[in-house]
This record gives C-alpha cells, sequence and structure tokens, in this order.
C-alpha cells in the first residue's frame, strides 16, 4: 500500500510582526510557529500538546491556511498548499476540514442548525462520488443525514444554536466539519469547553467517525489524558518548535524530553494516594516574542547546562526513528 | 472527629432564582462543614450548583433574583441573617474567595500593590504605608519573583499565573480563616496549575485556613483535598473523605464520573459515556434522583422519590437508592 | 464567577438545555411587552402619527391649499379645529398634510442612508486598501453641520421631496459608515466567520449570511436616530425656505409662515410644533426601546 503520508509537514514558520508605532521602532515578532515539521498518514491521529503560547493552534491553521504562513512547505497528498492560488485553494478545503474548540462562537448564531451544516454543501454543490447535493431539499437530506452521524435528532434541524447544549453544538460543529466528506480534520481542542461527562461522548464520537470515514485528525490539546485516548502519535511543542514527536505509547512510557516529563508529571490525577512530588517548573513560560536563546526551554529546565543557552538542539531521532527529540542530554 | 465546632457549616442551603419561566431551583438543601485547617472539595459539572454555593456564602448573589433558605455559619454565627454591613467585614476580612478567572477579577486600572493595600486599609484600618508594606510580604508569600517592582505593575502586564498569584495575595491579605477558590486553576496551564495548587497548599499550612475548593476536575480533588462533596444537579450526592470516594465511590454518578474521564495511565478502546444530558434548570428541584434519567441502575422508585443522604460508614455518605445493586 | 451557572438558566421554555436564549420573541408576549414600556410607547405614538400622515386626505377638514383671506389668523373654532393662516388656509388640514412630509422624509432617510452606509461601511471593514480612503472622506463630510450640508445640496439643485432627501441623507451616511465599519471589525473576527472561510464560503456570502444577519440590531437603532434626526432637518430647511417647495404644507414650513405672528396667532406655530415634537419624540422612544430590548445581555434578565 502506498504510504505517502496525507500530509506532510516541513519547517513551517508563522511571524506575526509587531505594528510599528509612530516614532517608536518595531517590537520583535512574535515567532509563534517557528520551524515545525511532522507528517500525518490517512486514518491516522497527530496530536500537537503544549501549553498556552507553544504555537500548536497557530500550526494547526496554518495547516489549512485559516492563518498564512509565513515560510514552509506543507504538502497535502502531494500538493503543495502554499504555493496554491486562491481559487484553487479554496477547492482545497473541501478534504481539509476544522473543529473549534468553542462551542458558542463557532456556530452563527442567527441561523438554523441545518443551515449551519450544509452551509459547506452549498459552497460547493458539485460534489463528487455521491455527495452532491443540489438544490435545499437535496441538501436538507444530507443535513439530516449529517446529524443523524454525529447523534442528534433530524427534528433539531430548524433550531438555533442556542437551543443546544455546549456538547450539542459541538456536534453540529463536527458535522459540519463532514458535510464535504473532508480527509483530514483539524481538531482545535474540541472537549476542552466541555464538562467531562460530555466530553467522554464527543471522543467517543470522534473515534467512531475516525473508524468509520477513514479520516486523518490533526488534534490540538492541553490535556493529555485526552490525547493518551485518541492519538497515534504525538509532538509536544514549546515556544513554536517541537521538542518530541514519538508514537503514543512509547511517549507516556518513555518520555525522553524533560518537558514532556514535567508535563506529564505535572497533570493531575485522580489517585489520591499519589504523592505530587513534582519537579515544579519554576516561573512562567517566556513570551513567543522574545524566546530564550539556543534551546527554547532552558530556562526552564532541570537540567539546563551552558551549552543549552547557546546552542539549539535539534529534533532528531533517538531509539526508532520515529521517536525524534530536541535535547542535548536526551 | 466531629466534636471540634466547624470553621464553616452549610445547612440545608436552599437557593432559587426568579426567573422568566418560574423559579429555578439552583441548590436544593446541601449541607457540609468545613473544619480549619481542611481542605474540602466540591465537585460537579455545570449547573450543579457549586458555584452558587460558593456565592451564597459570602452573599454575593443579588437578593431579589436569588432568594436563600437554611443557614450558613461561620464560627456558629449565621451569615443569612447578617446585614450587608456585617457582610462586608466578613468578606475579605475572614472568608475570602478567589475566582477562575484572574484577569476580570482584578480591577485593570489599579495598580497591584494598590488593590492589595486597598484591602488590607479597609478593614484593618492601618494607614497606607503600612497597607503597601504588607501588600509586598503578601507577593513575597506568593513567591512572586521581584515583588518591589511588581507593586506598581498593572494586571495586564502579568501573565496568568502571576495574575492568579495576586489574587491569591489578595484574598489573604488579611489572614482570612476561611478562603473559598472557585475553579482558581482552570484557565491555567497544566505546569503553573501545579505551581498554583502546592502554593495554596503550602499557604494553608502555614496560616491554618479551612479552604473549598470548587473544581470540575477530580484529578485535582484527589491531589489537594482532604474530603469531598459531590453535587449533580443542585443537589448533594455523595460525600466522603477523598481516598473513600476514590477507593469506593458509591453513587452512581461519581463512579460514572470517573469511568468516563480519559486516564493518563491506561487506554480503553471507549470511553464509558454517560448517556443524556445534565437537567434543564427548570427541572431542578423536582421530586425524585436527578440522575435517573441517565443512570443505568434507576428503578420507578429513583424517579418518583427522593433519595436522602445514607451513612456508609466513616463519614461516608450517598443518596441512592441502589448502591447495594451497584457492582463493587 | 458563576456567569456560566447563571447564564445556564434559560429565559424560555427551549428544550433541555444549558445556554441562555437569545430571542425576546419567544417570551410570553404580554410579559415582553410590559417589560419594555419605552418601546410600547414610541410604537403606539409612531403608529398613531403614521396612520395620521396615510390617512390625511380623510381626516382632513380642508382643502390643504384652500386660500380664504378673509378668514386669515382665526383662533381654533369648530370649523378651523387648529385655526387659520395667514392665507387663511385651515391649519389643523395643512398639520396632517404635513405628517406626510415629515414622516416621508424620517423613513426614507433612514433607508436610503442606512443602504448606502451599510455598504460603504462594510467595503470600509472588510477591504482593507480602500478603507482608508472611504473614512477619510466620511470624516470630512463629518465636519461639516449637516444642517449646513443639506442647505448647500439644496443650493444646487430643484426643490423637491427627492431632492430634499437625498440633501438630508448625505450628512447621515458617515454616521452609519462608522457605525457598519466598526461592527465590521468586530464581526470579522468571530469564530463563525472563521468557520465560513473553513469551509469554502465567499466573501459576499459571507457578508450576506453571517455578518449582516448579526449586525441588524444595532443598525436598526442607529436607523431610527437617523430618522429622527432627518425630520428635525427637514423641518429646519423648511423653516429656512429651502425645504420642500411652499405649497406643500411642511411643518417647518408651517412654523416658518407663522413666525411673523406669533403675538397674535400663535395656534400657527403651536400645532406644527407639538406634532414635530412628538414625532421626534416618538421615534426617539422606538430607538431606545429597540435597544434595550435587542441587547442580548439585557435580553437574558432573570
Amino acid at each position: 500500500m502506498s504510504t505517502a503520508p496525507l500530509l506532510e509537514v516541513r519547517d513551517l514558520v508563522k511571524h506575526y510582526a509587531r505594528p510599528r508605532r509612530w516614532l517608536r521602532r518595531a517590537g520583535p515578532a512574535i515567532r509563534a510557529v517557528d520551524g515545525v515539521s511532522f507528517a500525518l498518514e490517512r486514518g491516522r491521529t497527530l496530536a500537537l500538546v503544549g501549553e498556552s503560547g507553544c504555537g500548536k493552534t497557530t500550526t494547526a491553521k496554518s495547516v489549512l491556511r485559516l492563518v498564512e504562513p509565513t515560510s514552509g512547505s506543507v504538502r497535502f497528498e502531494g500538493e503543495e498548499l502554499l504555493a496554491l492560488p486562491p481559487a484553487r485553494m479554496r477547492e482545497r478545503r473541501r478534504d481539509l476540514q476544522i473543529i473549534f474548540q468553542d462551542p458558542y462562537a463557532s456556530l452563527n448564531p442567527r441561523l438554523r442548525a441545518g443551515e449551519i451544516v450544509a452551509e459547506p454543501l452549498r459552497n460547493f454543490p458539485a460534489t463528487t462520488d455521491g455527495a452532491a447535493a443540489r438544490g435545499a431539499r437535496a441538501r436538507r437530506e444530507r443535513a439530516a443525514w449529517l446529524f443523524e452521524k454525529v447523534g442528534l435528532r433530524a427534528e433539531a434541524l430548524d433550531r438555533y444554536p442556542h437551543e443546544f447544549s455546549g456538547g450539542q453544538r459541538q456536534r453540529l460543529g463536527i458535522a459540519r466539519a463532514l458535510a464535504l466528506q473532508p480527509k483530514l480534520i483539524v481538531c482545535d481542542e474540541p472537549v476542552s469547553a466541555l464538562d467531562v461527562s460530555v466530553q467522554a461522548q464527543v471522543i467517543n464520537l470522534l473515534t467512531d467517525l475516525q473508524a468509520e470515514f477513514g479520516l486523518a485528525y490533526l488534534f490540538v490539546a492541553h490535556d493529555l489524558a485526552v490525547v493518551r485516548h485518541i492519538a497515534h502519535t504525538v509532538a509536544v511543542m514549546v515556544l513554536g518548535q517541537i521538542v518530541e514527536i514519538a508514537d503514543r505509547d512509547t511517549l507516556f512510557a518513555a518520555p525522553r524530553h524533560p518537558y514532556t516529563e514535567l508535563l506529564l508529571a505535572a497533570a493531575p490525577q485522580p489517585d489520591p494516594r499519589r504523592r505530587p512530588q513534582r519537579v515544579l517548573l519554576a516561573g512562567d513560560p517566556p513570551s513567543p516574542a522574545r524566546p530564550p536563546s539556543g534551546c527554547r526551554f532552558h530556562t526552564r529546565c532541570p537540567l539546563a547546562q551552558p551549552v543549552c543557552r547557546e546552542q539549539a538542539p535539534p529534533l532528531s531521532s533517538r531509539g526508532s526513528a520515529e521517536h525524534r527529540v530536541a535535547c542535548h542530554f536526551r | 472527629m466531629k466534636d471540634a465546632a466547624p470553621l464553616l457549616e452549610v445547612d440545608d442551603l436552599r437557593v432559587t432564582f426568579g426567573t422568566l419561566s418560574g423559579p429555578v431551583r439552583a441548590v436544593d438543601g446541601v449541607s457540609w462543614r468545613l473544619d480549619a485547617g481542611r481542605t474540602l472539595g466540591i465537585v460537579g459539572e455545570s449547573g450543579c450548583g457549586k458555584s452558587v454555593t460558593a456565592l451564597s456564602i459570602l452573599r454575593l448573589l443579588r437578593s431579589p433574583p436569588a432568594r436563600l433558605s437554611g443557614a450558613i455559619r461561620y464560627r456558629g454565627d449565621d451569615l443569612l441573617k447578617k446585614s450587608e454591613r456585617q457582610m462586608r467585614r466578613v468578606r475579605g476580612d475572614r472568608i475570602s474567595m478567589i475566582f477562575q478567572e484572574p484577569m476580570t477579577s482584578l480591577n485593570p486600572v489599579l495598580s497591584i500593590g494598590r488593590q492589595i493595600a486597598e484591602t488590607v486599609v479597609l478593614h484593618q484600618g492601618v494607614p497606607m504605608r503600612e497597607a503597601r508594606a504588607r501588600a509586598l510580604e503578601m507577593l513575597r508569600l506568593v513567591q512572586i519573583a521581584e515583588p518591589e517592582r511588581r507593586l506598581d505593575e498593572y494586571p495586564h502586564q502579568l501573565s496568568g499565573g502571576m495574575r492568579q498569584r495576586v489574587m491569591i495575595a489578595l484574598a489573604l491579605a488579611c489572614h482570612p480563616e476561611v478562603l473559598i477558590a472557585d475553579e482558581p486553576t482552570t484557565a491555567l496551564d497544566v505546569t503553573i496549575q501545579a505551581q498554583i495548587l502546592a502554593l495554596l497548599a503550602d499557604l494553608q499550612a502555614r496560616l491554618g485556613m479551612g479552604v473549598v475548593l470548587i473544581t470540575h476536575d477530580l484529578g485535582v480533588v484527589a491531589e489537594t483535598c482532604d474530603r469531598v462533596v459531590v453535587m449533580y444537579a443542585g443537589r448533594k450526592v455523595e460525600e466522603a473523605s477523598t481516598i473513600d470516594l476514590f477507593e469506593r465511590p458509591l453513587h452512581p454518578y461519581t463512579r460514572a464520573l470517573m469511568a468516563s474521564m480519559p486516564s493518563l495511565n491506561a487506554t480503553a478502546a471507549r470511553l464509558a459515556e454517560i448517556p443524556g444530558m445534565v437537567p434543564a434548570a427548570r427541572d431542578l428541584g423536582r421530586k425524585g434522583c436527578a440522575f435517573a434519567p441517565r443512570c443505568a441502575h434507576a428503578s420507578a422508585r429513583c424517579r418518583s422519590e427522593t433519595p436522602a443522604l445514607d451513612d456508609y460508614g466513616d463519614g461516608h455518605v450517598a443518596a441512592c437508592f441502589a448502591i447495594e445493586a451497584v457492582p463493587a | 464567577m458563576p456567569d456560566a451557572e447563571l447564564a445556564a438558566l434559560p429565559a424560555t421554555h427551549a428544550p433541555p438545555d444549558t445556554a441562555a436564549a437569545e430571542a425576546p420573541w419567544r417570551a410570553p408576549r404580554l410579559r415582553w411587552l410590559r417589560r419594555h414600556p419605552t418601546l410600547v410607547l414610541g410604537t403606539l405614538l409612531l403608529i398613531a402619527m403614521a396612520l395620521v400622515a396615510v390617512l390625511a386626505p380623510e381626516l382632513a377638514t380642508h382643502d390643504p391649499q384652500d386660500l380664504d383671506p378673509l378668514a386669515r389668523l382665526q383662533p381654533p373654532s369648530a370649523e378651523h379645529r387648529f385655526g387659520t393662516d395667514a392665507l387663511g388656509r385651515d391649519v389643523y388640514s395643512r398639520a396632517l398634510w404635513g405628517a406626510r412630509v415629515s414622516l416621508t422624509v424620517g423613513l426614507a432617510v433612514a433607508l436610503l442612508s442606512g443602504a448606502i452606509g451599510t455598504l460603504l461601511g462594510l467595503v470600509a471593514g472588510f477591504v482593507r486598501p480602500i478603507e482608508g480612503l472611504v473614512m477619510r472622506i466620511m470624516d470630512g463630510l463629518m465636519a461639516i453641520p449637516g444642517i449646513l450640508l443639506a442647505i448647500a445640496a439644496m443650493a444646487v439643485t430643484r426643490a423637491s421631496l427627492a431632492t430634499v432627501i437625498v440633501a438630508i441623507t448625505i450628512p447621515e451616511v458617515p454616521r452609519v459608515v462608522r457605525l457598519v465599519r466598526s461592527l465590521a471589525l468586530t464581526l470579522r473576527e468571530q469564530l463563525y466567520v472563521e468557520a465560513a472561510r473553513a469551509v469554502g464560503t465567499r466573501l459576499p456570502a459571507i457578508l450576506w449570511r453571517h455578518v449582516l444577519p448579526n449586525m441588524m440590531a444595532p443598525l436598526i437603532v442607529q436607523a431610527t436616530f437617523v430618522a429622527a434626526s432627518a425630520v428635525l432637518i427637514e423641518a429646519a430647511l423648511s423653516f429656512l425656505g429651502v425645504g420642500v417647495p411652499g405649497q406643500t404644507p411642511s411643518w417647518g414650513n408651517m412654523m416658518a409662515e407663522g413666525r411673523n405672528f406669533v403675538a397674535v396667532a400663535f395656534h400657527t406655530i403651536l400645532y406644527p410644533g407639538v406634532l414635530l415634537a412628538l414625532t421626534v419624540l416618538a421615534i426617539n422612544l422606538v430607538g431606545d426601546g429597540l435597544r434595550d430590548a435587542l441587547d442580548p445581555r439585557l435580553a437574558r434578565q432573570l
């Protein structure tokens, strides 16, 4: 079977320039994403984890060109997305969809649920392989089918978003993302804003849909437990760079990068007997506008040595080719 | 064990809001106690009434829409019977509260030092200079680096974790006896969360405060609380010591909640879902167990009769008719 | 903060959910009306005025143009309910017909400036390169007092209802553009707009389906204030003699003619003045009431 990855990202960079003020020099650019590379196979899930400011959401949105990357390469099915003219990119969006974190803000409050879910179908009336939905009636049928797939009742087609709960709205977002039968869905912290009991429902839904439709997920999250459950590969990010990337089991069982270890140790676990004797990270994360020199993590790293300040360690393989770590000592 | 007088005691608290479509019973007969030097966790999902309970303690709910009944005793003194003036003396001085969103809880146009000092001046009547010194001391206590510089900075100049520390400093400036923390770390990164929780534990040990920690995160509860109250739809459904709760959860809701959480240590093919949703606000306070529609062990009795809290030994209580039926 | 929990208490009979209802029309009708007295009062008053205007031919007792110099400056009587003016014309009938002019102008200016202003505002908000140009032109227009601008516009054309409408629209447009542009800038950042882009919606469809509908509430409120302003400007123009042609009765020109006879025949100014004030008041009440009623935060009252 062809093993060319569905998505190949190489040296992705996104800098936000600071606006120039009168009589003052522009501040340093915010280096939100600073050289990120990874690959994602068909039907698999790659999770991007890290804390706020690490650039995981920006990376995911850059892949879709919802945010325009500053430089780098994003190859989807072999085609370089960053070189596509707007019209062609728009066509490509049929295969690249997104589910947002906020189930309240991502749905237009003035449109009915059915209309929201059918909007992608309006944009692309002539789709291939049986997904064609020309005309209002066909769209409505398809919307009803999508509703069923995500566990919503078809009667709800005419309701407005505010009549749904948070979990149900997130299902609407998922239905909308599915409408065009995409190959890749970016999931931007899809369960963070939901109650715990609802999170399980949505996570199960996402795994079921992946199995049924062969979807690939680029899953952005900060909750490691969720990632543990749903991801095949995990990439840990710090200040715009990947510091460790490995398949899920390896990362959780034998993490190598100090930051990954600290992240795993810091996560509260429902085990009262466990003494949280953690090596706590001191201080606050540095700002993406002024990342530390050399290794981005050295200011907070318990293993830091002078070389860490001078030289940034490259992301290179340890053990297996799939497990890559950016650290001088690990 | 229960002989010492509790520091804070909530007794059959009921909070009803008058809304356009009728009264909504946000808290329906909740009772618990907090002892000095201990941490009580209140756990539940949105709509369970945990935040409303917390706000009721400090009488921060606006009283026409909200109607409160029952008693909230601080050192035996019923707070619900106090006047607004008397409550003002309690807030910040004897009982303090910190909130989830440090950015919106701090005044953006006042410097931090000023905000902390203000509390001290108000409650303890000391001159500003001395209050500022106390503010500096508080910033050190919450482990903020370069506290002298921070005194004159504004909230927007600080990171989220630092702002939360400032909130804690503000809340503890007058050395209150009770601290109510409403989801204090939910908006923070997990590494910062760990720092803040460690800080709270440290401060509690030093100042001997009682802490009420409200959260939806069972992991946080496990690591920081001595006792846990589980709330659902405005009612208390289970209470136990933390160890007991996690080893022997009795109420089906508690068990379902724990089963549906993805874990860092194991992988399951599917997470155990809890079907359905929390009851709508207008359905709160009805007869019958609020969890029955979603419970795998519900019987006709569960739907018609409201279960009372039964004691299962060692201070572990739960409100459920089906506990014997639930496999251990 | 309990915002999440308080907001979870719904104000309607929506199916089980934890989101706040934002649509005031779903609440029980009568109670809703009682909670918005300003809106109700203003609307009733405005409807009364509109009926007067529409039914002017039926309600009038005399032909508004009918001259009767022998009966000039008569005080109100059974025959002439509001008295007569300097040329012996029935003030009552002229006042009724004057309502037509004022309300037509108010409505037309509101609609026209709304349409033009929205178009320009959307362009300014979404098309970066042109934004500067459009806004500077608007700034220039706003620097000139509205009435002067309208007078200047009337000076270059022949007076008629249509030209008056256009002349008054010109100074009202900038306010609408400013509002629409600032709304556009906010709405542009909304997550559902980003979601629409993600599913391939093109800019015109985004504007039509996502941006415009979510602007309607503040726009409508602004439109009412524009209408009130337009009615006043029209009266001022007519008062100054540069408004609608003298034959057509307008409250403004009625008051202008009556100005010379204040001492002896106050009724010639009183009635048109009172009607003008009532109309503007009604429009402003409707505007205030709508703004309160449509504000989602206020609508989420407990």
